[in-house]
């Protein structure tokens, strides 16, 4: 039976005037249930107030955020609920409040953020029946004032799944292609064009993972040898060539993590021992620029480890790059964190320590001048939020997810 | 005690301490649900030693438990990562009814304390159901980025073949190492 105002459910796509004739009715009645309150109250007290004021009808109405507010100090959270469909979460953590959520679909990975547009985009996955049946991925475009999905293209079905890093996707520079990693378990890159929202094809890395872009038509990504395969893209976003880039580390011996940071042009692999690996662009290929160690003698023999499921986070306007610590032995590179130390990539030396309020899994800092720093963890809901500069804790935010995974700062529009 | 069980009670004492009774038992069931998360995804770990899987150096399982495919100190389990299909309506060889055998799995060499053989495991996972959520058994000896997706436990393996939803692992025997 097609619903109506008058069968007791409600339309919200009818016209307002049929709302408001509802509305109407419902004010109507309630009206007169008030009136016959109030003559109970006045027989009862022998007074009514003069000043009383008879509520208006209200109409049910839908957020838009606004463009003219700072999201300085906003970020999506992913939630993976439990492994499940999941969602990215968009939070203001100087209020504290949840503005929004955009569906991620299953197993969830992360968002990719426009700086050129009010759009952010996610790679998503979805089974017919829910947890069963064919499945589709498609890549989806979201408004970022509205959330809602403007546009959903499917793509081949072949986007890795599992846990999210930072480096399942990325979009080049000047923000013309979207990188998604597929596995399948055959490792290739899917590319999307931005501008026609289109996509393009499928580039093969056998023996290669992840995506790691280096300007407008370069990514890398990092191979099970220690080397780094560096493909550089067409205007068209196909193929023009590849090079191996040998030795950037030795997996064997000091395996690095693959959830690098990057900036100013620079990506940051800390390894597992407490190395730091920067990789510089070197025209059509990449290079290892330097190591230098970020433990000293004391926290060596403290055993301590840089570990996590998200354990660094880099603020670009002052060069600093934050770890999440740990100590423990070899293998504990998944550990929770209970410290978070500061370094000046410029001048080689940690800065300061965070001493955590809650042992953390993920950071991430925002980029602003007074930059904050947001920790989460799989098994906590909570959202913390420490002064990333003083190391003092400002709020819990509580019920910010089911399954918290990859904290990302929204990034401002240029 | 498992990594999983070891990172959670970590995380719960660390936080006990700071927040109310209500708060923590918020915290304690969402550890409890996120516990049926972490070790969903199957994991293609290397077996560093031939020897029998025991959890902690000073946790070393009795031979009761090594011969209990519902204990993750189960002789076989000595690379697996994942929820006990013995705990989930299967076995440590056949998988709960409704699910699929994944096509891509990972094998692991395990000593049996029993006879003093090496035994080469195939860890073959059960798909087309969400995660089982019970008895998780979770290791990273030997995990690595997924750069080496062989030893990486960050993948979910199911992906392999029809069904993408992982429900729990199993550990099959092959043949003598």
């Amino acid at each position: 039976m097609k619903n109506s105002p008058g069968a007791g459910v409600i339309n919200w796509q009818n016209s307002k005037r049929q709302r408001g004739a509802f509305a109407g009715r419902i004010v109507e009645d309630a009206m007169n249930g008030l009136a016959l309150l109030m003559l109970v109250i006045a027989a009862t007290l022998g007074a009514v107030p003069s000043t009383a004021q008879t509520l208006e009808p209200e109409d049910l109405t839908v957020e838009v955020l606004p463009n003219d507010v700072s999201r300085d100090h906003w970020v999506w959270l992913t939630d993976y609920v439990l492994g499940l469909y999941g969602k990215a979460v968009l939070i203001d953590t100087d209020s504290g409040d949840v503005k929004g959520a955009v569906d991620t679909g299953w197993e969830p990975m992360k968002v990719e953020q426009s700086r050129k547009r009010s759009e952010i985009y996610a790679i998503r996955v979805f089974l017919e029946r829910g947890f069963r049946g064919k499945r589709t991925d498609v890549f989806t475009v979201f408004d970022t004032n509205t959330l809602n999905p403007i546009a959903d293209i499917e793509i081949p079905p072949k986007r890795l799944s599992g846990f999210g890093t930072m480096a399942h996707s990325g979009l080049t520079s000047d923000e013309r292609f979207l990188l998604s990693y597929n596995f399948t378990p055959a490792s290739s890159v899917a590319v999307i064009n931005l501008e026609s929202r289109a996509y393009i094809d499928e580039i093969e890395i056998a023996g290669c993972a992840l995506i790691y872009p280096t300007g407008d038509r370069q990514f890398f990504s990092l191979c099970g040898d220690g080397s780094a395969l560096v493909v550089n893209l067409n205007d068209q976003g196909g193929e023009l060539s590849r090079v191996e880039a040998p030795d950037i580390f030795d997996p064997d011996v000091d395996p690095v993590f693959e959830k690098a940071v990057t900036g100013n042009g620079l990506w940051y692999f800390p390894s597992f021992s407490g190395d730091l690996y920067v990789v510089e662009r070197k025209g059509d290929t990449v290079a290892l620029k330097e190591i230098w160690s970020l433990l000293d003698k004391a926290a060596k023999e403290g055993l301590w480890k840089p570990g996590g499921f998200q354990p660094f986070a880099f603020h670009e306007g002052k060069g600093l790059l934050y770890i999440l610590m740990h100590q423990g032995d070899e293998d504990t590179h998944k550990e929770l964190g209970e410290e978070v130390w500061v370094y000046d990539v410029v001048e080689k030396k940690r800065v300061s320590k965070i001493l955590l309020k809650v042992m953390a899994g993920s950071i991430e800092v925002s980029q602003d001048d007074a930059p904050v720093l947001y920790t989460a963890a799989l098994f906590d809901p909570n959202l913390q939020i420490y002064d990333a500069l003083s190391g003092s804790h400002r709020r819990t935010i509580t019920e910010a997810a089911f399954t918290p995974t990859v904290i990302q700062s929204v990034r401002p529009l240029q | 005690m498992s990594l999983l069980d070891r990172l959670t009670e970590e995380a719960t004492r660390r936080i006990s301490s700071e927040t109310s009774r209500r708060s923590l038992l918020g915290l304690v069931g969402a550890a409890l649900v996120g516990g049926v998360v972490y070790p969903l995804l199957p994991v293609a770990r290397k077996s560093n030693n031939a020897d029998v899987d025991n959890g902690t150096a000073s946790d070393a399982p009795q031979l009761t438990s090594v011969n209990d495919p519902r204990s993750c100190d189960y002789w076989r389990y000595c690379a697996i990562d994942g929820w006990l299909c013995s705990c989930c309506g299967g076995s440590h060889k056949s998988c709960p009814p409704g699910t699929v055998p994944s096509p891509v799995t990972w094998v692991g060499t395990c000593l049996n304390p029993n006879d003093g053989k090496s035994y080469i495991i195939s860890y073959n996972d059960c798909c087309g159901v969400q995660g089982c959520g019970r008895c998780s058994c979770h290791r990273n000896e030997g995990e690595r980025p997924q750069y080496r997706p062989s030893l990486s436990n960050d993948i979910n393996w199911c992906l392999g073949g029809e069904q993408l939803a992982y429900n729990c692992s199993t550990a099959v025997l092959i043949g003598e190492a």
